[in-house]
């Protein structure tokens, strides 16, 4: 059973070790802020799930983890892709929406 | 646990009793430690926002406050748990018992309401099943004298937290692995800022030779805090890594030594000697990290 947990972390953890460069990275305000949206969304999934918990035997868990884990790879360095900001942000923004839905699966 | 006549060996019992105080004591520290990274994690937080522009709103700040609150509860329940074995521990026995239920009762208020910091199904689990039984026959017993029956209570308690802690010690591990990651975050955005001193990265080549450093804008060689900021960035990076490890070995020290408390607690418990008269070993690895953190980071208030 892959770490639901451990999946979360990492997508907030590699997101705001890269959130300076790639904020001085966006060309505009719109884009800082939907960044910066994209960062919290990624930070209260993480904070919310260290307090629940995820079923171990539920496939769904699993197969979101799993598809977490192979997602978190292509934001582990952004630093390459920065010339093209909009790209950058449509991955993060597919990263962090596969980890709300991983989130909203942990129960209290 | 004079008053424990459960014991063979008082002897025996007094050192169960001063190890359990010892333990709980560097629970309390333990504990005390998390709630102030997790308030340097909030300070942390507000000062990415301001100096990154990052949202760090008030739902976020929310979650960080309610694990101070949890934390809060955790060291209130292991303060008053220092305080059960303190007073049995006391060398006046006939006062002893009177003792030790008013600071059982105080450890069973505690625990009352008491919310999950994580893994939340299997804390209200084990506290329904294990802890608020234990505790309040503790009290019951140690009400009415029954000291056989206090000392078999008083070892399904540490048991029952030392489980507890076994189930929420993931949830520790998180509370500081995100502190590490975000002085990390902090500190290279500083260090990019040209607002950290680059001095420390030069240490290592001048202070064995007992010479000081002192950086000063140098028109012959202007890219010199350009060329550093890689060395201090690796340096923040490896200091972290240190610190997330000597972090994780505190809990994993703090688990081996409430195992082991509960190991010599049952054995007075059922009457079998318990010789050792040393507190448990890895109590020294919570106290070093705890009085490492606290030297480092500022009190939380």
């Amino acid at each position: 059973m892959p770490d639901a947990l451990s999946a979360l972390r990492d997508t907030y953890f590699s997101l705001n070790s890269q959130i300076d460069a790639l904020s001085i990275a966006c060309r505009t305000q719109d884009q800082r802020d939907a960044l910066n949206a994209q960062l919290a969304s990624a930070q209260k999934a993480y904070y919310t799930a260290v307090n629940q918990v995820f079923a171990d035997d539920d496939a769904q868990v699993a197969t979101l983890t799993t598809q977490l884990n192979t997602a978190n790879t292509t934001i582990t360095n952004l630093a390459e892709q920065m010339g093209d900001m909009t790209t950058v942000l449509n991955t993060i923004t597919n990263v962090v929406a596969l980890g709300a839905r991983l989130a909203a699966l942990a129960t209290g | 646990m004079l008053g424990l006549t459960a014991c063979k060996d008082n002897d025996d019992a007094r050192a169960a009793a001063s190890q359990l105080a010892t333990t709980t004591d560097a629970l309390t520290g333990y504990y005390t430690t998390l709630r102030t990274l997790t308030v340097q994690t909030d300070q942390l937080n507000a000062l990415e926002k301001a100096i990154v522009q990052t949202q760090y709103d008030a739902g976020l700040r929310k979650l960080l406050l309610d694990r101070e609150k949890q934390l809060d509860e955790r060291i209130a329940l292991a303060k008053a748990l220092a305080a059960v074995a303190h007073s049995l521990s006391s060398l006046t026995a006939a006062k002893t018992a009177d003792d030790a239920s008013a600071a059982a009762n105080g450890l069973e208020q505690q625990l009352d309401g008491m919310t999950p910091l994580a893994n939340a199904g299997e804390f209200h689990s084990l506290v329904e099943s294990s802890l608020a039984p234990a505790l309040h026959l503790l009290v019951e017993k140690l009400q009415a004298h029954k000291d056989r029956e206090a000392a078999q209570a008083l070892d399904a308690t540490v048991k029952a937290i030392a489980e507890l802690f076994r189930k929420e010690s993931p949830g520790y591990t998180e509370i500081q692995l995100d502190y590490v990651q975000e002085s990390e975050t902090m500190a290279e955005a500083l260090v990019r800022r040209g607002q950290v001193d680059e001095t420390a990265a030069i240490e290592p080549a001048l202070a064995p030779l007992g010479l000081t450093a002192r950086l000063a804008p140098n028109p012959a060689d202007p890219n010199l805090p350009q060329r550093l900021l890689p060395v201090l960035v690796q340096q923040i990076q490896d200091r972290g890594a240190a610190l997330g490890a000597a972090s994780q070995a505190a809990t994993a020290a703090m688990q081996a030594s409430l195992d082991e408390l509960a190991k010599r607690v049952h054995l007075v418990a059922v009457g079998s000697p318990m010789r050792m008269r040393l507190k448990p070993p890895a109590l020294a690895t919570v106290e070093k990290w705890s009085a490492g953190v606290t030297a480092a980071v500022p009190a939380a208030p």
